[in-house]
């Protein structure tokens, strides 16, 4: 394995044990108007634009995984399904090679919250109260509040990915020589 | 994703997933237990740096510094209490020393306690309703002053004019009139009392003493403290207590509280109002301070007898 690979999955590793904190305790005590901050799809959303292959694929299953034991009620495994098809439903240019956009960064979390969380609500509401019309009674309450969790997550992401970007010039800047005056 | 060559891993994270859906309850729990256990040192770490946040101050430096300060200042305020004490020991012993000559005092002084006579009584004794069996309980025995308090005290229990009364440690005035039995009180506030005065300011253990002068009755339930220079410092709430020498016990006695201190243009002394400590309508018990000849030095012989 290159090192530098494994530099990045450590770094990885490290984002998704302090995602899995902030579910933890920091989560559970912020107020954003009634919507959720998913650190851990955030995570992923990171894992897909960073990473490439199969890695993702795996990163997917640990995220996911690591959801479903944060979730109380249904079963262990459907987060971790859901996020291994998330990824792979992306578009290939996605997953293929690393990018560097903030827009796609930002774009992918959005989806994948997004696309993730509605699932997941929608199977775990019909396995806990299961009739006819769950389908119809659920759909719209749990996208808007999967939705209403992608705005939240993917915007807080997009600043912190500006300020990086704002930093990162910044600091190129200082280490340039300056030029010489005529 | 690389369409054909990648379809395991995705199909081995489906296969887990898949078998972790049937897993029972119970063993689900645990795993839920133990992945959110994991989370413990990150939630202890994020909590420590909550409480660091919440503690730090950018001027903890300088706050230490005030703290050692302070600390310096604690030791200084016990070391001052430490030495009043001292002090005050010291003062005991130097008056006990002064006390303990080879001589008794050729004066003892003495507190008789009276009670204030109330209005029913008084009415009952001047119209003759109260039984004497036959001891002769006279209708002019009973001396009774207008807007003075009448004592159950009188001749018989040592009582004289001008002997001071107090309730407590607070001036109530001094005896007017004595009758056999009965005596009667002049408040200070009446318009003819006058008393050596000092004021005091309040101190941590005990007044701090300041100017002399002359406390008079106004007549209208308050006092006036008179001839305090105007150089003085007079403040309100200072406290106005009794001077001289010939104090019960060695203390003064509190006659009140400034309550207007004020210094006309040009004039010598300060004009100052004192509401009296004492509740002259309430007052039901007084202890008069008589002074006798000391039985033991009467009863020895005299240097000149010598």
């Amino acid at each position: 394995m290159n090192p530098l690979s494994l530099v990045r999955h450590l770094a990885l590793l490290g984002l998704a044990y302090a995602a899995l904190v902030a579910e933890t305790s920091v989560v559970p005590q912020l107020s954003l108007g009634g919507a959720t901050f998913r650190p851990l799809w955030i995570v992923l959303a990171l894992v897909v634009v960073g990473g490439r292959g199969s890695a993702i694929v795996v990163w997917a299953a640990v995220l996911g995984f690591t959801s479903d034991c944060l979730r109380s009620n249904g079963p262990l495994g459907l987060d971790l399904v859901l996020a291994t098809v998330a990824v792979c439903l992306l578009p290939s240019e996605w997953t293929r090679r690393r990018i560097h956009s903030i827009t796609t960064t930002t774009l992918t979390a959005v989806l994948l919250t997004a696309g993730i969380e509605s699932a997941s609500r929608l199977v775990r509401i019909g396995i806990v109260s299961p009739n006819s019309a769950w389908l119809t009674d659920t759909l719209p309450a749990a996208v808007t509040g999967s939705l209403a969790d992608a705005l939240v997550s993917s915007g807080l992401l997009l600043i912190v990915l500006l300020g990086l970007r704002g930093l990162h010039r910044s600091l190129g800047r200082m280490l340039l020589p300056a030029p010489l005056s005529t | 994703m690389r369409a054909a060559t990648n379809w395991k891993p995705p199909a081995i994270c489906l296969l887990v997933g898949l078998a972790l859906i049937t897993v029972p309850d119970p063993i689900a729990s645990s795993i839920r237990s133990h992945v959110i256990d994991m989370a413990r040192p990150g939630q202890q770490a994020v909590a420590e740096l909550v409480d660091r946040l919440e503690g730090w101050h950018p001027l903890e430096g300088t706050a230490r510094v005030a703290d050692n300060h302070r600390q310096d200042l604690e030791a200084a305020r016990l070391e001052i209490r430490r030495l009043r004490i001292a002090n005050a020991r010291l003062v005991e012993r130097a008056v006990a020393g002064r006390t303990d000559s080879s001589q008794p005092p050729l004066i003892t002084t003495d507190l008789v306690p009276a009670r204030v006579l109330g209005h029913e009584t008084i009415a009952a004794w001047q119209a003759g309703r109260i039984l004497d069996r036959g001891r002769g309980l006279p209708v002019d025995s009973l001396v009774v002053e207008p807007g003075h308090a009448t004592l159950d005290l009188g001749v018989d229990s040592g009582l004289a004019r001008g002997q001071p009364a107090y309730a407590g440690r607070r001036v109530a005035g001094r005896i007017s009139r004595v009758g056999r039995w009965t005596s009667t009180l002049q408040p200070l506030t009446d318009t003819r009392f006058r008393g050596l005065a000092r004021l005091a300011r309040r101190g941590r253990d005990r007044p701090v003493f300041s100017a002399r002068g002359m406390l008079e009755g106004c007549g209208d339930g308050f006092c006036r403290l008179t001839l305090v220079p105007a150089t003085e410092v007079v403040a309100r709430y200072d406290l106005v207590y009794t001077d001289g020498r010939d104090q019960p016990g060695g203390w003064p006695m509190l006659y009140g509280t400034v309550v207007r201190a004020e210094l006309p243009d040009g004039a010598p002394h300060w004009e100052i109002r004192i509401r009296p400590a004492i509740n002259l309508d309430e007052l039901q018990n007084v202890e008069i301070l008589t002074r006798t000849l000391n039985p033991q030095r009467s009863n020895s012989p005299g240097v000149l007898a010598q």
